[in-house]
């Protein structure tokens, strides 16, 4: 690994003006679980010559609850969300994705923010430059995408955001879309379907270069509702998703009056089934609405040679999802 | 004879300690001050050339020492270039950071090549060759043909070098048989030996001798080896290995053979003996993931039956992808599944064909199995599919044809042996005790009963797999020494690899001096100090090394005893030796302490340590029939393996992999180690259940898993195992009854997988690993890939 400095920030305000004066390309860091593993395998273009440290502000770290829902610092880690009995009890979805990701030592350092934030697991992409040398693929300013024709099983099938057809590894993004959360930053404030917005390079969302996620506020709804979260992966103990999907309903009379359905691990983007959402609305969750909901999810794949086992998977996840919101 | 007291208890380790606190210094532990660091460039293309390579901007950067290439160190680098990954340049340097800034100011210009990446491809005649002017696909050249064989001592007089490795008439076998059963292509995707410490060392020259620290598998073989690559004299170089960060028998170091993973040795040790300072060349992981012994196969098996399911006739076509270059060996033992040995009790006919295929890939090695594994899964699948057609029981169809103890091993390794007799086998017991574990008979169904979206799969294999090298040249010594105190030292450089050998050699010299466990310590941990002990392969450590140790501490007892009876004035025979020190059997009240029979006078004289000394060629004489040289008893690790399973039929996602693997051991030495290599089985299982391929980019040769997240390892949450540690006494081979164990888990974990899957969803997946792709195609949910065989 290359030097680099690495600056203690004090205070969310000292951290942006060291993004915006550092000499060179600078990039924040919390949990470092994703960070290091890019500056060791020298993934980027631009080097950073400063890293900021976040860990050092107070106050970043706490999970509150009040009339407006569930406020999650940015550096909370994975674990204190899955262990937080209050989220266990009204956002299980929120806490089972957290539960889901990674292993345990990665979710004691692993934050909220971090985990939101973080880039794809592409392997061209995250190809080292240890072992012949970086491939620059179309992310990293090469002409086209190596994955396309090459090996994409565990690709994109809702095809390509700028010629990319990466995947978005989150787990706890598609449950953040399902309940419907606010990203606050050092800026402004980002509902979250505008939020992810994979670009070139280290590009995921659609904060600029100098702005920190400060805080995630989860709404509490109204109305009598559900939520839930499933993950398919090789292991149970550690891995990427190969789909994951999130789900929260609210019902009135024994039918869905909303419903926000979000998977992951199948686009560029953490994608909303908006289809299949439409769908429920005024019908009772059951096996066949729940099984019609999970075809329209997929109704629009376009799988390539390799990944066509994703849109059974993503179909099959969607319905267990549903399932598991049936009251 | 003496009385077990360590021998059979699962004692503490002696390397358990040190290990869990992280007080064991393994090699990247080990700085010396000023030492330089290493880092290599590596080849970005599979095949290529270098036409021109510019050194002197790296050569001018402040704090590098030296620059390597193929024109100053032409033992360590080429100009020609085989896989992605191979070694183009190193640069030594102050730190690693200036190494990385060297290795970019370092200007290459190549020739790319055209290059073959799969084994299917480099089978093909006039495909790409790897090496120019050298075919990619290779006979076996120690293939031999058995004949004559003795009416009555049953083994063959005669072997004739042929093409194959065959007895009998393997055209009447199937002309004779009444069923036939044959399955080509069954695919052993290339695999990745999944040891936690990459691969490294760290030289120093410290005046008189290079001093190298590294991981090691046999400290004297690889010792001498290197010193011969490095052109000094054996004396020379002491070769170090306190700890060894697992191995899966993946680390073995050839660093004469240049294909072979030893590079980080040839290049401190070079740069080392150049600049007079130590040096340091360790592996990150992605370069131990691409540098790491590996291993693939295609196999075609077909066998010939009698009705009642009796196996008479096999004939094997096995195929070893070699990568560009490599250890050769592995696939010979691919023949221990066969009718040569695990289905010997009945195969009257047997052939078995070995090719070895150069591809430009990284280099396959020998590692846990050696072989085995690739052979097992041909031939145990293709029995499995032989038991569904025959409607026969897969147990029971294996219980009528494994190996039993005193059938004829037809030479499996017949560069030492023409044909040899099984001492034990015990493999009817073990399938026994796993199908009463898992409820075999009550709860195996057939596949086309299984209805719902989870089906649940059974599956069985069993297994052969050798103890060592036997035969001549294949020795080992060792020294006990018996101090006035009343403790003793097993000197003895016989590699603890994760497998638990210290402790049970240990073990051994307790019980024969009679002396605690806790008094007994090891002196194993460099060449300077040992004498040679046999390379850690095979699961021959305890078998081998165990009947050395034995002697070594019987003779050291010997003296003791006699240092005592001339003190005691009684003959040495009469008497025994305990913790006080040597007491007359009949009467323990006349005793003498150590320190009196040795006379020890602190400096001014007396014995300061009593030396007991033994080297030993196996086999051991108590290994020979009837007192007969030719007639020889060799013993085998061998065992079966069940595993059950849960499959979801709509996302082809396998789970609740439990596995219950049930080895014969003869005597289990420490019941814990052994059951520690049972729980080994769960390394065989990722190769089946995770994906695990080192999967390569087909237009570039890149390897696209060379890291944790992308090559995975089975953990605790993913495969239960539960070890069946099945004890039949009685194998003659060994002082204390003990065959062999260790290499056997990862043999038939693949066949019992793959048995268990089609068990579970009745269609056939030919092809590792067994991922939700193959399976949502073989159940028809999703089209087959197009242009794919």
């Amino acid at each position: 690994m290359k030097s680099f400095k690495h600056i203690d920030a004090a205070s969310v305000e000292e951290a942006v003006s060291l993004l915006q004066e550092s000499e060179g390309p600078a990039y924040v860091i919390a949990g470092g679980s994703d960070l290091l593993g890019c500056l060791k395998d020298n993934l980027w273009m631009e080097y950073p010559k400063a890293i900021v440290n976040l860990k050092t502000i107070p106050g970043l770290d706490t999970i509150s609850v009040d009339e407006d829902g569930l406020h999650i610092g940015a550096l909370v880690t994975l674990t204190k969300i899955a262990e937080s009995e209050t989220v266990k009890e009204f956002w299980p979805g929120l806490a089972e994705a957290a539960r889901r990701t990674a292993s345990p030592l990665l979710r004691n350092i692993g934050t909220i923010a971090g985990n939101i934030c973080q880039e794809n697991r592409c392997w061209y992409y995250r190809y080292p430059d240890k072992i012949g040398g970086r491939i620059d693929c179309v992310r990293k300013g090469g002409k086209r995408c190596l994955a396309v024709p090459g090996d994409h099983r565990y690709h994109s099938i809702f095809g390509a955001v700028n010629k990319c057809i990466a995947v978005n590894p989150s787990d706890t993004a598609p449950a953040l879309i399902a309940l419907d959360a606010t990203i606050k930053t050092t800026k402004r404030t980002i509902p979250i379907d505008e939020f992810f917005s994979a670009g070139m390079g280290a590009q995921s969302t659609t904060l600029d270069r100098d702005e920190i996620v400060t805080e995630i506020l989860v709404p509490r709804p109204a109305q009598e509702w559900t939520n839930a979260f499933r993950k398919i992966a090789f292991r149970k103990s550690i891995d990427f998703a190969l789909v994951n999907c999130a789900a929260a309903l609210t019902f009135a009379d024994g039918k869905v009056t909303s419903a926000r359905i979000c998977l992951n691990g199948v686009h560029n983007n953490p994608r909303r089934c908006v289809e299949s959402e439409a769908a429920l609305i005024g019908k009772p969750l059951n096996e066949a609405t729940a099984q019609e909901a999970g075809e329209l999810a997929v109704a629009e794949a376009k799988p390539l040679l390799q990944n066509g086992f994703k849109v059974p998977m993503a179909k099959t996840i969607v319905i267990d999802t549903l399932m598991d919101c049936v009251k | 004879m003496f009385n077990t007291k360590a021998v059979g208890t699962a004692v503490r380790q002696k390397d358990g300690r040190p290990r869990v606190t992280g007080e064991a210094k393994f090699y990247a532990d080990v700085l010396f001050p000023n030492m330089l660091q290493t880092r290599i460039l590596r080849s970005p293309y599979p095949a290529a050339d270098i036409v021109s390579i510019d050194t002197s901007e790296a050569e001018a950067l402040a704090g590098v020492r030296l620059v390597m290439t193929y024109k100053n160190f032409p033992k360590a680098f080429r100009d020609t270039l085989y896989y992605v990954g191979d070694l183009v340049a190193a640069v030594v340097a102050d730190d690693e950071t200036i190494c990385e800034e060297a290795l970019e100011l370092i200007k290459v210009e190549y020739t790319k090549k055209k290059f073959v990446l799969s084994l299917e491809e480099a089978i093909e005649p006039g495909s790409t060759q790897v090496f120019e002017g050298v075919e990619n696909c290779h006979d076996w050249e120690f293939h031999y043909t058995m004949s004559d064989r003795d009416p009555e001592t049953k083994l063959f007089k005669t072997k004739t070098q042929t093409e194959s490795n065959a007895f009998g008439d393997i055209d009447k076998g199937f002309a004779e048989a009444d069923v036939i059963v044959e399955q080509k292509g069954i695919k052993y995707a290339y695999c990745k030996s999944p040891a936690m410490e990459p691969r490294g060392c760290s030289a120093n020259f410290d005046g008189n001798k290079l001093n190298v620290y590294t991981h090691s598998q046999g400290l004297h073989d690889e010792k001498l080896c290197l010193a011969q690559a490095l052109d000094i004299d054996s004396h020379l170089l002491n070769y170090v290995s306190p700890y060894t960060g697992s191995s899966f028998g993946g680390k073995n170091a050839f660093p004469l053979d240049r294909n072979i993973a030893s590079h980080y040795l040839m290049i401190a040790g070079l740069a080392t003996l150049h600049l007079r300072k130590p040096v340091h060349c360790g592996y990150s992981r992605e370069e131990e993931m691409l540098c790491g012994w590996s291993r693939g196969s295609i196999g075609d098996v077909k066998l010939g039956f009698k009705k009642d399911g009796t196996m008479t006739t096999m004939d094997f076509f096995h195929w070893q992808e070699a990568g560009s270059g490599g250890d050769k060996y592995p696939p010979k033992n691919a023949v221990l599944a066969t009718g040569s040995v695990l289905y010997s009790h009945n195969v009257e006919h047997q052939r078995s064909r070995i090719r070895y295929v150069h591809t430009n890939r990284f280099c396959c090695g020998g590692w846990q199995g050696y072989g085995v594994p690739e052979g097992t899964y041909a031939v145990e699948t293709t029995v499995d599919i032989a038991a569904y057609e025959m409607g026969i029981d897969p147990v029971e169809l294996r219980k009528k044809n494994c190996m039993r103890a005193g059938d004829v091993d037809s030479g499996w390794d017949p560069l030492t042996y023409k044909s040899c007799y099984i001492s034990s086998s015990g493999i009817r017991d073990c399938l026994d005790a796993g199908a009463k574990h898992v409820d075999w008979k009550k709860t195996w169904e057939h596949p086309n009963k299984k209805t719902g979206r989870i089906r649940h799969g059974m599956g069985v294999a069993i297994f052969a797999m050798a103890a060592g090298r036997p035969g001549p040249g294949n020795s080992s010594e060792a020294m006990v020494k018996i101090f006035p105190d009343g403790s003793a030292a097993l000197v003895c450089a016989i590699a603890d690899i994760g497998q638990g050998q210290h402790t049970v050699q240990t073990q051994i010299v307790a019980d024969v001096l009679g002396l605690p466990y806790e008094k007994i310590g090891l002196v194993c941990h460099d060449t300077d100090s040992t004498p040679f002990a046999t390379l850690v392969a095979g699961s021959c450590a305890t078998w081998i090394q165990g009947w050395t140790t034995y002697g070594a501490a019987m003779d050291a007892k010997r003296q003791v005893l006699e240092l005592a009876a001339d003190k005691l004035n009684v003959a040495a025979d009469e008497l025994t030796m305990d913790e006080h020190g040597v007491h007359v059997t009949e009467d323990t009240d006349t005793k003498i302490s150590f320190s009196d029979a040795f006379g020890t006078r602190g400096h001014y004289g007396g014995i300061h340590e009593v030396i007991g000394y033994h080297v030993h060629n196996s086999p051991h004489a108590t290994g020979h029939k009837d007192g007969k040289a030719d007639q020889i008893y060799i013993p085998k690790e061998k065992g079966a393996q069940f595993i059950t399973m849960d499959v979801d039929t709509e996302t082809g996602i396998i789970s609740n992999v439990h596995v219950v693997m049930a080895q014969n051991v003869g005597k289990a030495l420490n019941p814990k180690v052994v059951e520690g290599q049972l729980l080994g089985s769960r390394h065989g299982v990722e190769n089946g259940l995770l994906a695990n391929d080192c999967i390569v980019d087909k237009r570039n040769g890149w390897l696209m898993t060379p890291n944790w997240v992308d090559y995975r390892h089975t953990t605790a949450m993913d495969c239960d195992v539960t070890p069946l540690v099945i004890e039949k006494p009685g194998d003659l081979s060994h002082p204390l009854g003990a065959t062999a164990c260790g290499e056997g888990a990862a043999c038939p974990t693949l066949a019992s997988f793959s048995n268990a899957l089609y068990n579970a969803i009745g269609v056939r997946i030919l092809e590792t690993p067994f991922t939700p792709d193959k399976i949502l195609t073989a159940l028809g949910k999703i089209p087959a890939k197009k242009g794919k065989k």
